[in-house]
C-alpha cells in the first residue's frame, strides 16, 4: 500500500487544528473575562496570564499533528473567529505571526520538538498580543483624554501603557509566560499524552 | 443482473493496525447484493475493521499492514482512491456528535453530494425525496443541536442516503438510542434493503433486527467463526447464545415488576424521594413533581423511559449534583441535602471517558482521597477483585471500555457510597462485560448498597433489578 | 423555502463587519451610539427583532450609565466608566457579528468559496463553528465528573492547585477532543471530503440589490455620522 504523504498537511489535519483551535479560543475567553478587573492596571500580564494556560492546547495541536502549516492554520482559524465576534483588525497580525512562527519551525527542521515550538509560540503570540496591545492602549488613552481623567491614576495608566520600560516588561511577561505555560504544557503531554500512545515525542 | 450477484468480496485478507497484533486473520467472505448482514461478535473480535474495509476507512485512514483482495462493486479496491468509497458505501456511525459537519438539517444531508461537486438541483431533487422517505420532512429548517438523539441518527441515516450508495456499512448504530428509535431505525434499513440495497451492520445489541436480516457473521479473534442464515439464528437457544457470548435475539418484555407508588411500609425505607420536583438547575422551572419512591437497603431499581424525559436530571439530583426545586430525599430518615448526598453517592456516567482524570489506574483510585496506607490497601483490594490490579500503572486511557467502567466503578467504590447510580451502563457492551456488570451490581446490592440504574436494555435489567420504575409515557 | 425576510449575502455582512470594526476606533461615544443606530438597524432588516428589542433596552441603559458616570468627580468612577465606554464600543460590531453567527454554515461556506478561500479551511472553519456547543455539552460533563470527585473549580480548595485543577479539566477535554477529531475526520472521509474537484453548494450566492443598498446606506450612514455628530 502506498504510504501517505506525510509533509503536507491533509484533511485530517484541518479538522484537528480547527477542534484544538475552538478549545483554546474558549479557555482564552473564560479567563479573560477572569482578568477584566485587572485589565487597566495589570494588562501586560493579564495576557501573559491567559497564554499560559492556552500552551498546552496548542502544544499538544502542534505534537499530533507535526506539519508544516499547523501553527499559520490556527492563527488563520484564531483571526477568522475574532473578526466575526468583533475585532477584525486582530487578522493581519495573526496572519503575521503565524507565517514568522512557521518560517522558525521550517528552519528547525524539527516539528515535533519543544524548543522549536515553544519559540515559534512566543513569536505568533508576541506579534498577536502586540495588536490587542496597541488597540488597548489607543482605546485607553482616548478614553482617558475625552473623559479628562486626570492624576495620578489617569499617570499610572499612561506609564503602563505607553513607556518604553513597561512595553518592555510586557514583552518579558509574555515570553515568560509562554515559556512556562510550554513547560506545563509539555510535562501534561509526556504525563498523558505520550504514556497513553496518542502522541510521539520526537 | 444475476440473481445472487456478490457486491462484496473479500479474498483472504488479513489486516493489523501500526504497531499492534494481527486484528484480521485470512478473512474470505462474499456478500450478496440486496443482503442485510449482521455482523457480531464480543468486544475486539475484529468486526468494526471489517466495516472499515467496505468503506475505505482501512487503509486510507487507519494504516497498518493490509494484505489479501476486496472487491467492491466488481472493482478491486487497491485500484480505488480513497474519495471513491463515498460514491458506493454510505457510512453511518455511532455517535451523531461526530458525524456532522455543518449547523442545520439540510445542509448535513446535502454534505456529502457537495463534496463530490454534484448540481445543486440535483441535491436538492435528491435531497427533499430522501426527507420525504426518511418521514423527517417536518425536521427540515430544524439546526442540529435542537434535535433529540433518535432524530440525529435519522439525519445521519438521510445524509448517508444522499449519493445513493449500493451499500450501507453501519457501525453500532443503535448503541446511543433508547428502543423506540431503534425499531424505527430497523425500518428504515429494511425500506433500504426493499430498494435492493446491500446493508451491513456492525453491532452488539440486534434484537431489533431480526425482521430484517438476511444472514448474521460471527467473528471471533479476528477470524469468522461462523454464519447463519436469519432462520438458523432465530433458533439458537439461549444457552448456545451464551456459548457464543452474544446477546438476545428476542425482544424481551420486562418480567420485573413495576412499582411506582410509594410502599407506606416506611420502616423499611432506607432512601426516600418525598415529593420531589427536578429541574436542570435551581432557577428553572421543573420538569417532572411530585415524584415519590421508596428504596429498601440494597434495592436494585431500574429507571426507565424515553431519552429526554428526564431519567438523568432525576439521576444527578438524587446524587447531589443538582440541587432539589422542591420536596425532599431521606435516607435513614433524615433529610438530606445535596452536599451530603454528593459526598455518599456515585455516578457512573455512560461515557466513563468524562470521569477518568489520572495518568495512571493506581493514581486514579487514589486521586481526591487522603494519601493514607489504610486508603492504597482499599485500592489494591478494589482492584484485584475487579482484575485491574495488573493494569495498575497503565494510563487510563489504554484500557477497554469495559475496563474503563470498572475502573470507575472502583473509584466510586473507594469512597463507600450509599447510593449508586448507572446511567446505561450496558451501552455498546458485549454479553460477557454485562454479565459481568450483573455480578458487580448483586455483590453490591447484598452489602446494603442502593442501586439506581437507568437503562433501555431489557435483557439487562431482568438480570439485575429487582424492581422497575418508569417515567413518562409508554411507547 | 421561501423566507420573509431579507437575507443578506453573507461576504457582504462580513466586509460591512470589518469595516464597522475599523471604524469603531476613530468615534466617541456620541458617534458610537449612532452607530449602534445603524447596527440595530441591521438587526431589524435581517429580521432579528427580539434581539435587536433587548439590545435596544441595553443600549439605553448603558448610555445612561455612562453619562452618569461623566458627571461624577471621582476618578475612580470615571475610570468605571473605560467599561461603559468598552460596550459602547463593542454593541455595533457584536450585533453585526449576531447575524453572521446565524447563517446557515452551509451558506457561509458557499459564499466564503466565492472569494477563493481554499477548501480545506472552509471545512475546517464550518466545523470548528458546530464544535462550539459540542464543546460546552463536553466540558458540563467533565466538570460534573470533577465536582463528583470533588476536584471540580467551584470549590474552593482546589484554588491552591491550580494547575492541578487545570490538569483535571483540561486533560479529559483534550482526550475527548482528540477522540472527536478522530471520529470526524474518518466520518468526513467517507463522505468525500478529498474528492479533488470543486465543491458545489445548494445556496446561490448571488450579490443582489438588497446586499448593494445595503453597503450604500451603511457608508452613508458612517459619512454623516462623522459629519455631523460631536
Amino acid at each position: 500500500m502506498k504510504s501517505k504523504n506525510s509533509t503536507k498537511l491533509i484533511s485530517k489535519d484541518y479538522l484537528t487544528i480547527g477542534l484544538y483551535t475552538v478549545v483554546s479560543l474558549v479557555i482564552s475567553f473564560a479567563l479573560s473575562m477572569l482578568t477584566i478587573p485587572f485589565l487597566v492596571w495589570a494588562y501586560p500580564f493579564a495576557t501573559a496570564f491567559v497564554l499560559f494556560f492556552t500552551c498546552p492546547i496548542y502544544l499538544l495541536m502542534a505534537f499530533k499533528v507535526g506539519k508544516k502549516g499547523t501553527l499559520f492554520i490556527f492563527g488563520v482559524i484564531n483571526g477568522l473567529f475574532y473578526t466575526i465576534m468583533g475585532a477584525p483588525f486582530v487578522l493581519p497580525f495573526v496572519l503575521v505571526g503565524g507565517l514568522l512562527g512557521e518560517i522558525v519551525l521550517a528552519k528547525s527542521g524539527k516539528y515535533r520538538s519543544f524548543k522549536s515550538q515553544a519559540v515559534a509560540y512566543i513569536i505568533y503570540n508576541l506579534i498577536y498580543g502586540f495588536c490587542n496591545y496597541i488597540v488597548m492602549a489607543i482605546s485607553a488613552e482616548y478614553y482617558l483624554s475625552t473623559m479628562q481623567v486626570e492624576g495620578a491614576l489617569r499617570d499610572a495608566y499612561i506609564k503602563y501603557m505607553t513607556t518604553p520600560v513597561w512595553i518592555v516588561v510586557a514583552i518579558v511577561a509574555v515570553v515568560g509566560g509562554i515559556y512556562l505555560g510550554c513547560l506545563f504544557g509539555y510535562k501534561l503531554l509526556k504525563k498523558h499524552f505520550v504514556k497513553s500512545g496518542f502522541i510521539s515525542i520526537g | 443482473m444475476p440473481k445472487s450477484k456478490n457486491i462484496i468480496s473479500l479474498v483472504d485478507v488479513s489486516f493489523s493496525y501500526n504497531n499492534a497484533e494481527e486484528q484480521l486473520k485470512h478473512i474470505s467472505i462474499n456478500i450478496k447484493k440486496g443482503s442485510c448482514i449482521l455482523i457480531t461478535g464480543s468486544s475486539g473480535c475484529g468486526k468494526t475493521t471489517l466495516t472499515r474495509l467496505i468503506n475505505g476507512l482501512i487503509p486510507h485512514y487507519y494504516e497498518g499492514e493490509l494484505s489479501g483482495d476486496i472487491i467492491i462493486n466488481d472493482k478491486k479496491t487497491n485500484q480505488m482512491e480513497a474519495w471513491e468509497y463515498g460514491l458506493y458505501v454510505g457510512s453511518v456511525f455511532q455517535d451523531a456528535r461526530s458525524q456532522f459537519f455543518t449547523s442545520t438539517v439540510i445542509d448535513e444531508v446535502a454534505f456529502s453530494a457537495e463534496n463530490y461537486g454534484k448540481s445543486p438541483k440535483w441535491i436538492k431533487e435528491r435531497m427533499n425525496s430522501i426527507l420525504e422517505y426518511n418521514e423527517i420532512s417536518y425536521l427540515k429548517n430544524q439546526k442540529l443541536i435542537n434535535l433529540s438523539s433518535g432524530e440525529k441518527q435519522k439525519v445521519a441515516m438521510a445524509a448517508a442516503q444522499i449519493n445513493d450508495p449500493d451499500i450501507y456499512v453501519l457501525d453500532e448504530p443503535s448503541a446511543n438510542l433508547d428502543n423506540r428509535s431503534a425499531w424505527l431505525l430497523a425500518e428504515l434499513i429494511k425500506q433500504l434493503k426493499d430498494m435492493g440495497k446491500t446493508i451491513i451492520i456492525a453491532e452488539h445489541r440486534f434484537f431489533f433486527l431480526m425482521e430484517v436480516l438476511d444472514e448474521v457473521v460471527y467473528m471471533k479473534n479476528g477470524e469468522i467463526d461462523a454464519r447463519w442464515t436469519l432462520d438458523e439464528f432465530a433458533a439458537l437457544t439461549e444457552k448456545e447464545l451464551d456459548y457464543f457470548g452474544l446477546r438476545s435475539n428476542k425482544m424481551k418484555q420486562l418480567k420485573v415488576k413495576e412499582s411506582l407508588e410509594k410502599n407506606h411500609d416506611g420502616s423499611n425505607s432506607y432512601l426516600e424521594i418525598n415529593d420531589l420536583a427536578i429541574s436542570y438547575n435551581r432557577f428553572s422551572k421543573p420538569i417532572l413533581t411530585h415524584l415519590n419512591f421508596d428504596f429498601k437497603k440494597g434495592d436494585v431499581v431500574a429507571i426507565t423511559g424515553k431519552n429526554g424525559v428526564g431519567k438523568t436530571t432525576l439521576a444527578k439530583t438524587i446524587c447531589g449534583l443538582l440541587i432539589e426545586n422542591s420536596g425532599e430525599i431521606k435516607l435513614a430518615s433524615k433529610t438530606i441535602r445535596s452536599k451530603y448526598r454528593l459526598n455518599h453517592s456515585w455516578f457512573v456516567l455512560q461515557d466513563t471517558d468524562y470521569q477518568l482524570f489520572s495518568d495512571s489506574v493506581i493514581n486514579e483510585m487514589m486521586l481526591g482521597m487522603e494519601q493514607s496506607e489504610s486508603n492504597r490497601q482499599l485500592a489494591e483490594k478494589l482492584l484485584r477483585e475487579l482484575n485491574l490490579w495488573e493494569y495498575r500503572e497503565q494510563h487510563p486511557a489504554t484500557l477497554s471500555g469495559g475496563q474503563k467502567q470498572r475502573l470507575t466503578f472502583a473509584v466510586g467504590l473507594m469512597r463507600q457510597p450509599d447510593i449508586l447510580i448507572f446511567d446505561e451502563p450496558t451501552s455498546g457492551l458485549d454479553a460477557l462485560n454485562m454479565k459481568q456488570i450483573v455480578k458487580l451490581i448483586e455483590e453490591k446490592s447484598t452489602k446494603g448498597t442502593v442501586i439506581i440504574i437507568i437503562s433501555h436494555d431489557y435483557e439487562f435489567i431482568d438480570l439485575a433489578c429487582q424492581r422497575v420504575v418508569h417515567i413518562g409515557d409508554y411507547g | 423555502m421561501k423566507n420573509k425576510k431579507i437575507e443578506i449575502d453573507p461576504r457582504i455582512q462580513l466586509i460591512i463587519l470589518i469595516l464597522m470594526g475599523c471604524l469603531v476606533l476613530f468615534a466617541n461615544v456620541n458617534q458610537l451610539m449612532a452607530l449602534n443606530g445603524f447596527s440595530l438597524l441591521f438587526l431589524i432588516l435581517n429580521g432579528k427583532y427580539r434581539k435587536a428589542f433587548n439590545s435596544i433596552v441595553f443600549l439605553v441603559l448603558i448610555y445612561g450609565m455612562h453619562h452618569v458616570i461623566q458627571q461624577s468627580d471621582q476618578q475612580f468612577i470615571k475610570l468605571l466608566g473605560f467599561f461603559t465606554f468598552l460596550a459602547l464600543r463593542f454593541m455595533p460590531i457584536l450585533l453585526i457579528a449576531s447575524v453572521l453567527q446565524d447563517v446557515p454554515s452551509g451558506r457561509l461556506i458557499a459564499s466564503l468559496q466565492k472569494i477563493k478561500i481554499p477548501k480545506n479551511i472552509l471545512i475546517t472553519f464550518s466545523v470548528t463553528l458546530r464544535f462550539f456547543p459540542i464543546m460546552q455539552y463536553e466540558s458540563e460533563a467533565i466538570q460534573m465528573s470533577s465536582k463528583l470527585r470533588g476536584l471540580s473549580f467551584k470549590q474552593p480548595k482546589n484554588w491552591l492547585h491550580p494547575l492541578n485543577s487545570f490538569e483535571y479539566t483540561i486533560v479529559p477535554l483534550m482526550m475527548r477532543t482528540l477522540k472527536i477529531s478522530d471520529e470526524l475526520a474518518a466520518s468526513a472521509s467517507t463522505k468525500g471530503i478529498d474528492y479533488p474537484a470543486m465543491r458545489t453548494s445548494i445556496y446561490v450566492i448571488q450579490v443582489k440589490w438588497f446586499d448593494v443598498s445595503m453597503v450604500v446606506l451603511f457608508v452613508v450612514w458612517s459619512i454623516c455620522v462623522f459629519l455631523f455628530i460631536r
